[in-house]
């Protein structure tokens, strides 16, 4: 057995006692709601259904990582299996880089935004994706941070990738030149097509062919 | 004639999640039964069930083999996998089983509830089409049939 596929199969049974955790603690924090609406006394009911209110968010950003883990353990699974050249679906994979590297952004005073788009497949593992993704947000932490990084997937050129926007921050300056030798800056009339971008500098990090399915 | 619930098996090796869960779903107007395994699922559904809901990795028998004898002895019990092993195989797997939905967890509970619905509501137009092509392809006699049966009786939902 490989390293990836005992990492992947222990983090898929990690995640799956994690998912059961959460499931009990909705289901409880969800009856003890159902009770309490049942009760008189209005102004503690609502200062405690508010305090459960807290415990679902939790749980739905608890479930959120588990979602990403999920996704990271079927990829080691599928290096392992050989079928890794497959590729992924590079939106989903923004989404997951943006949940499971929230804490690191952090560190950097930043913070990492996804925008949500269709599925787009393309012929890359998510491992290599990652590892890009990963890179990016190294050369903006070590740039100073202190700055939002916006991923999307797109396609340029018939060229997959992510367009990295980067936007509230007061170090946009020295981000920007960090970025500006590993990606591609994205100017001229292409912004105007970007409808959610927020007047930030846009790049490309372009990543592997188009694939049409 | 007295209203009568959709009666629902939950089927998980969690004990704490399915009572809960069951407790919840009885508070709505649900009948819940439960089961820890999946061979007590087997014994219970052989009682009246409409919908099943199922995890998948259990101790002893799992949740696609349930699925398969489910299918196999009740075809119109409908099926929601409900399970925290849910990877996109998984799912396409217990679809081609006949799955009628395929939940992640932790869940929303309406989100649980939709879904029941949805399945109860398909599981009775599919009934009607059975009896009404049974009838010679009438359905208002397929529906006089089926409210002789109760079948067509309002529930809770």
């Amino acid at each position: 057995m490989s390293d990836t596929t005992c990492l992947a199969r222990l983090l898929s049974s990690a995640v799956h006692d994690l998912r059961n955790v959460l499931a009990v603690v909705r289901e409880s924090s969800g009856l003890t709601a159902d009770l309490l609406r049942l009760q008189e006394d209005v102004r503690k009911r609502d200062r405690m259904l508010a305090a459960l209110s807290e415990v679902q968010a939790q749980v739905a950003r608890g479930a959120l990582l588990a979602s990403a883990m999920d996704l990271l353990a079927q990829a080691g699974s599928a290096a392992e299996e050989g079928t890794e050249e497959e590729g992924c679906d590079l939106n989903q994979v923004c989404q997951l880089f943006c949940c499971m590297a929230q804490r690191l952004a952090r560190a950097s005073v930043m913070r990492l935004e996804h925008v949500a788009k269709d599925d787009q497949d393309i012929a890359l593992g998510v491992p290599a994706v990652l590892a890009a993704l990963l890179k990016v947000l190294d050369a903006a932490a070590g740039a100073g941070g202190r700055v939002t990084l916006r991923l999307s997937a797109a396609v340029r050129h018939k060229q997959a990738g992510v367009i990295v926007e980067i936007v509230d921050g007061d170090n946009a300056e020295a981000v920007s030149a960090a970025l500006e030798p590993l990606l591609v800056r994205i100017s001229g009339g292409l912004q105007k097509l970007l409808v959610w971008r927020r007047q930030g500098p846009l790049f490309f990090l372009p990543l592997a062919e188009e694939r049409t399915s | 004639m007295p209203q009568e619930a959709i009666k629902i098996l939950l089927v998980d090796d969690e004990k704490q999640f399915v009572d809960t869960l069951s407790e919840r779903l009885e508070m709505r107007g649900f009948s819940a039964r439960v089961a820890y395994s999946g061979e007590e699922a087997l014994e219970k559904v052989k009682m009246p069930t409409d919908v099943i809901v199922l995890d998948l990795r259990m101790p002893g028998m799992d949740g696609f083999e349930v699925l398969k004898a489910v299918k196999k002895s009740n075809p119109d019990v409908q099926v929601i996998i409900l399970t925290g092993h849910g990877g996109d195989a998984e799912e396409k797997t217990a679809y081609r089983m006949g799955a009628y939905s395929f939940l992640r967890k932790p869940m929303d509970i309406d989100d649980l509830l939709a879904s029941i619905r949805m399945a109860y509501r398909d599981k009775i137009e599919n009934t009607m089409v059975a009896v009404s092509l049974a009838e010679g392809g009438d359905f208002d006699s397929a529906k006089d049939v089926l409210r002789e049966q109760d079948v067509l009786e309002e529930k809770k939902i």
